[in-house]
Formats: structure tokens, C-alpha cells, sequence
């Protein structure tokens, strides 16, 4: 990605390439070389191999009976190349969540539809106590959270957008992605503004904005899951059924 | 004649900044050995981060400009007065002897050099002279105080009651997000923090004290109303970092006793020893090991100059009994060789012994932060 204006960071044509197992399918994601500072965090998880693993002391998320463990936490920032000031910073999460027994038996997760409509059902639950009073560009149930396809050739994934953290200057990106009977791939975006105590950003709200979405659309385009022939069959049967 | 600007007083404790600026190129760029304790807190060599700000500095021995005030020339042709040349020469000598002494800045990521150019006898040419460095941290708009999860969504804690819960004072972090993953991680999942935002940091210095911005003031008020709310109550703080300075200033917004909180410090950021002894006369509990450290170079600095002081707090503490008489005995073994590590003694001396040495601010710098890894 060419960044705009004299920005320069880690690009993720060049990351690292990180392969994962499960019962369903393999993901291989592209992360990026995060340079070394004492401020950054980059924490990948050190197993890759997630075929019947010991889920017990997995997080809740939300209410909804979905639990998490981390593949990745990573913070890194944006310069200005001219003036060397720090002028954005990226924090990225990719959680997988483990399904419910009951929901996992459903299948839901093997059909674009089904798996959308379930996650959707899902944030709309965990976000009933939600009051936005933010504006139309914020998320709420009454806009979906900004719900919208990525197209995928097996299984499409869905994007939303949610207002993660009290007080962030803006919505948190999200992504999921299915992968397989038993797991969904979670991956959250926050993106933010930085600027020093005695000068502002140099940078429009709106470059930054635009070059957030650019950038979560780049790291998206570097997943791949590759699922195994028993699940594609499944997925195939339950297409045309 | 020469004017030494006002600013800088002790020529002699001034060295090279590194073997890239000592004249055979360009200007020479000297600096304050005065500085060295906080420029190792600031600036990590072996970052990325770090290394562009000592190459920005590098390289002011090109891009410094001596001044900005021009200088007044004579007057010319013959319609003066003497009188009149007389005050002009005055003025003249007055404003050239300002620019001479006019400080001018570097500003590049977090590093804010000030710096004089000038000429002092000794030198072959005119010299640059850093003579303060400070630290301002960059930070986006997050708003500090405390914070938990709601279902997915980290939100503020509205009723600030903590009874029975286990709460993390953050060290300044750059999002609420970063800290709750901190004090997940550390605490469980029903974990509530006290985010502190990057700005915390650029007031509370181990170091030197600095004037309070009023953004660090107000979480301080906030930490302190947290505080008094929950006084009677029943809490477990686990204090990371800076936030051990933002607890201590608090803790003097507070009135009367904590006999129901228990404190622990990691990696804390302040003098430990004061802070002890303020939690000890307000009967708070100190139990097991309450200090630990994993790998912070600020905080081990902090140990290591004031182990004596908190070494003695430490035995004034009541008497251990069972299990604690040995946890006890860890934690002041542990201190001890914390604050004996020979290279934060190193750093601690190296303002004087700098004064007296032909190494470079640089080559110190990046010889004593090798011995970290």
C-alpha cells in the first residue's frame, strides 16, 4: 500500500506470515513487523496448533456463551517521515472464539447467511443496554453496526463496526470470519490520532479516517483459510440443501 | 570578548554528544553530562524510536542555525551624530550579546533539545550546547479513570464502588484497551482498571519533579475521589508503573486511614520508600512480595537509588509471622541484588564520572544499555 503524504509504517506486503491449525481448516494470516520500541506490543501466540485444545481457561466474551484465547495483540505507529512526530497508532486484537455446543451443532457457522445473521444476533444482544448519541457515522443496532459482506470464494465473512471503549474518538473495526464447525475468527481494529501536548496533528481527520479503512481492508486481504475437504464437503451439502 | 551565555554555567560539565559530532565534521555538538540519568530513562538506543531521535540530534551539527535575532550593523554615512552613534552602539552591543545568549530548540518525536550555539575559549570553532532535554509523550484524546468491561465493551465505572474488587492502576498507556488487557491479564477477567493515559508520564519524572500539567492534576483528584469513596471498603491494587506516582500524589488529597486496601507494585515509577511509609502510617496492607519488577530500566533505576531508604521502610514494617516471614525475606534478598545490578549504579555515577572522561555521551549510553539484555 502506498501510504499518503509522507506517512510511513509497517507495511503488510512485507509481514510475517503465521499459520494456525484447526479441527476445520488452516489460517494462515500476514502480520506485521512491528518495530522494536519500549511503547509497542507484540504478542503472538506461540501455539499454532489449536486441533482438540484444552479450551477451559478461555475468556468470556460478551453474553452470549462465546469464549476467546489471542493469536495476536499487536500495537504499531504511523510517522511522519518529515518531521519524524508519531502521528497515528494502530492497536489490532485476532481472537478466536470458540461456539457454543449447541450453536457448534447447529452449523451455523458453515453458510455465509447463517454465520452472518448469528454474529449479528449476537452483538445486538451483547448491545442491548447500548445508547449511541454519537451521530449516524457512530454504530448502533438501528444502522445493523454497520454490518457489510466480505465477499470471500467459501465462506463469506462479515464486518461490522462497535463502540468498543467508552470515550474513543472512534468506532473499533471488526471482522469475523468463520472457521469451521467450532471456531470463528475475531479480529478487532482500533485506530487512533496521536499528538504531542504542545502541537496538534498535522493530518486531517478525514486522510486518517480514510487511511484506516485502506489499511483494515489490506490486512483482511492477506487472510486465508483454507478448509479441510470434510468441512467443504459439508459446507457444500449445505448449500445446496 | 567572548559572552558565555547565562544558561550555560558549568562549562566544563559539558562532552561530546557522540563520535559523530566532535568537529571533524560540521559543527561539534556537546551536551550536559548532567543529563545522562534522564536521557537513559527517555531515549532506548536499541529502539526505533530511540535511534532516530540521537540521529536527529546528530544531526543539528549541520542543520543548527546560531540565532535568529540579527545583527545590527553600523550605521553608514555621516548624518549621525556622535551622540546618536554612541546609543546605536549601545544597542547594537546589547542585541548582539542576546542573540549570543538566545536558546533554541530541537524538537523530534517525544525529545524536546534546547540548545545554545557558541564559541567558548577551548573550542576551534562555534560549538553546539545542549543544555536541557525533556520528554513530552505523544497521546491520543482517551480519557483516564476507571474502567471495566460491560458485556464486550470496556466502559467507565460509573459508581466508582470497588468493594471486593481487584483494580489496576496503569502505568500511562496508550488506551483504555491496552491497560484492561494488562489488568486481564494480571487479574482476571473481572479485573477493573484505573487508566492512566501517556500524559502522566511527561509530569511525574523519577528524577527531577516537574510542574503538574493541569491534565495529571485532574487524575489525580480522580484517583483521589476513587480513593475516598471506597475508604471503608474492601480492595485489592495492583500499582504498575508511573501509577505509582499518581497514587502517591493522591494519597495526600486523602484523608485518614486504609486499613481495608492492599497494595502491590509493579515495576512502580516513584520513590517507593515515601510512598511506603504514607501507606504504612494509614495501616494499608502490605503483604507478601509487594514489589516486583520484570524488566522495567526506569523502575529499576528508581530501586537502585533509593534502596537504602526503602530497604529501612521495609524493615519498619510489623513483624512477619508463618508463611510471611519468608516471603519477606525474598523480597528484601530481591531488593537488594535489584539495587546493587552494577549497571544502574553505572548510570547513577555517570554524571560525574562523564565530566572527567574522553567517552562520548553516546558510547556510554549504548555501552551501559548493552549490559540490560
Amino acid at each position: 500500500m502506498i501510504f499518503p503524504e509522507n506517512i510511513t509504517g509497517p507495511q503488510f506486503s512485507v509481514g510475517d506470515f503465521v499459520t494456525y491449525q484447526f479441527d476445520d481448516c488452516e489460517l494462515t494470516l500476514r502480520l506485521p513487523v512491528v518495530p522494536h520500541n519500549t511503547d509497542k506490543v507484540d504478542d503472538v501466540s506461540p501455539r499454532r496448533d489449536y486441533r482438540n485444545v484444552n479450551t477451559r481457561d478461555w475468556r468470556p466474551l460478551g453474553e452470549q456463551g462465546f469464549t476467546f484465547t489471542r493469536l495476536a495483540v499487536q500495537k504499531w505507529k504511523y510517522e511522519c517521515e518529515r518531521t519524524h512526530d508519531n502521528i497515528a497508532s494502530c492497536y489490532m486484537t485476532v481472537s478466536v472464539l470458540k461456539h457454543t455446543l449447541k450453536d457448534a451443532d447447529s452449523l451455523f457457522s458453515l453458510n455465509s447467511e447463517t454465520f452472518q445473521e448469528h454474529h449479528l444476533q449476537v452483538i445486538h444482544a451483547d448491545f442491548s443496554d447500548y445508547e449511541q448519541t454519537k451521530g449516524d457515522e457512530w454504530p448502533s443496532a438501528s444502522n445493523n453496526f454497520l454490518a457489510k459482506t466480505i465477499t470471500r470464494p467459501v465462506l463469506d465473512g462479515l464486518q461490522v463496526q462497535l463502540d468498543l471503549v467508552d470515550g474513543a474518538e472512534a468506532p473499533t473495526l471488526g471482522a469475523l470470519f468463520s472457521l469451521g464447525k467450532e471456531y470463528t475468527l475475531n479480529i478487532e481494529w482500533s485506530f487512533s490520532s496521536l499528538h504531542y501536548p504542545d502541537r496538534q496533528n498535522p493530518y486531517s481527520r478525514e486522510l486518517l479516517h480514510k487511511m484506516k479503512f485502506e489499511l483494515f481492508d489490506e490486512f483482511l486481504s492477506f487472510i486465508d483459510i483454507e478448509y479441510s475437504p470434510e468441512t467443504l464437503a459439508l459446507i457444500q451439502k449445505l448449500k445446496t440443501a | 570578548m567572548l559572552n558565555t551565555p547565562f544558561h550555560i554555567k558549568d562549562i566544563a560539565g559539558y562532552v561530546f554528544f557522540s563520535e559523530r559530532t566532535t568537529g571533524k565534521t560540521g559543527k561539534p555538538v556537546k551536551i550536559h553530562s548532567s543529563l545522562f540519568i534522564d536521557f537513559f530513562c527517555a531515549v532506548d538506543p536499541t529502539t526505533h524510536d530511540g535511534q532516530v531521535i540521537i540521529r536527529d540530534i546528530e544531526n543539528l551539527k549541520v542543520l543548527a542555525r546560531p540565532n535568529t535575532i540579527p545583527h545590527i550593523p553600523l550605521p553608514q554615512g555621516n548624518a549621525s551624530t556622535a551622540r546618536h552613534n554612541a546609543q546605536m552602539q549601545k544597542v547594537r552591543t546589547l542585541n548582539n550579546a542576546m542573540a549570543g545568549k538566545q536558546e533554541c530548540s530541537l524538537v523530534t518525536k517525544n525529545v524536546r533539545v534546547f540548545y545554545h550555539i557558541h564559541q567558548n575559549a577551548g573550542d576551534v570553532c562555534p560549538t553546539v550546547y545542549i543544555s536541557e532535554v525533556q520528554v513530552l509523550h505523544e497521546s491520543n484524546n482517551s480519557e483516564g479513570g476507571l474502567y471495566e468491561y460491560k458485556s464486550r465493551r470496556i466502559g467507565k465505572v460509573q459508581k466508582r464502588d470497588l468493594d471486593g474488587r481487584l483494580v489496576l492502576i496503569s502505568q500511562a498507556s496508550a488506551s483504555p484497551e491496552e491497560a484492561m488487557e494488562s489488568a486481564v491479564t494480571s487479574l482476571g477477567n473481572k479485573a477493573v482498571v484505573f487508566f492512566n493515559p501517556k500524559f502522566v508520564a511527561n509530569d511525574l519524572s523519577i528524577s527531577r519533579s516537574n510542574r503538574l500539567s493541569d491534565k495529571t492534576r485532574s487524575i489525580i483528584n480522580e484517583l483521589a475521589d476513587v480513593l475516598k469513596h471506597n475508604q471503608k471498603k474492601s480492595v485489592a491494587w495492583l500499582v504498575d508503573g508511573a501509577g505509582a506516582a499518581v497514587l502517591s500524589h493522591a494519597l495526600k488529597k486523602v484523608q485518614g486511614g486504609l486499613e481495608k486496601h492492599s497494595f502491590r507494585f509493579r515495576n512502580a515509577r516513584v520513590n517507593l520508600s515515601s510512598l511506603m511509609n504514607d501507606l504504612t502510617q494509614r495501616k494499608a496492607q502490605l503483604n507478601g512480595e509487594f514489589i516486583t519488577y520484570d524488566g522495567d530500566k526506569v523502575a529499576l533505576m528508581a530501586i537502585a537509588i533509593q534502596k537504602q531508604a526503602l530497604l529501612k521502610q521495609i524493615g519498619q514494617l510489623p513483624s512477619p509471622t508463618g508463611y510471611e516471614k519468608i516471603t519477606r525475606r525474598y523480597l528484601i534478598k530481591n531488593l537488594e541484588g535489584l539495587g546493587s545490578v552494577s549497571w544502574t549504579q553505572k548510570v547513577t555515577a555517570q554524571p560525574e564520572v562523564l565530566r572527567s572522561s574522553k567517552a562520548t555521551f553516546l558510547s556510554v549510553l549504548i555501552s551501559i544499555g548493552s549490559r540490560l539484555k
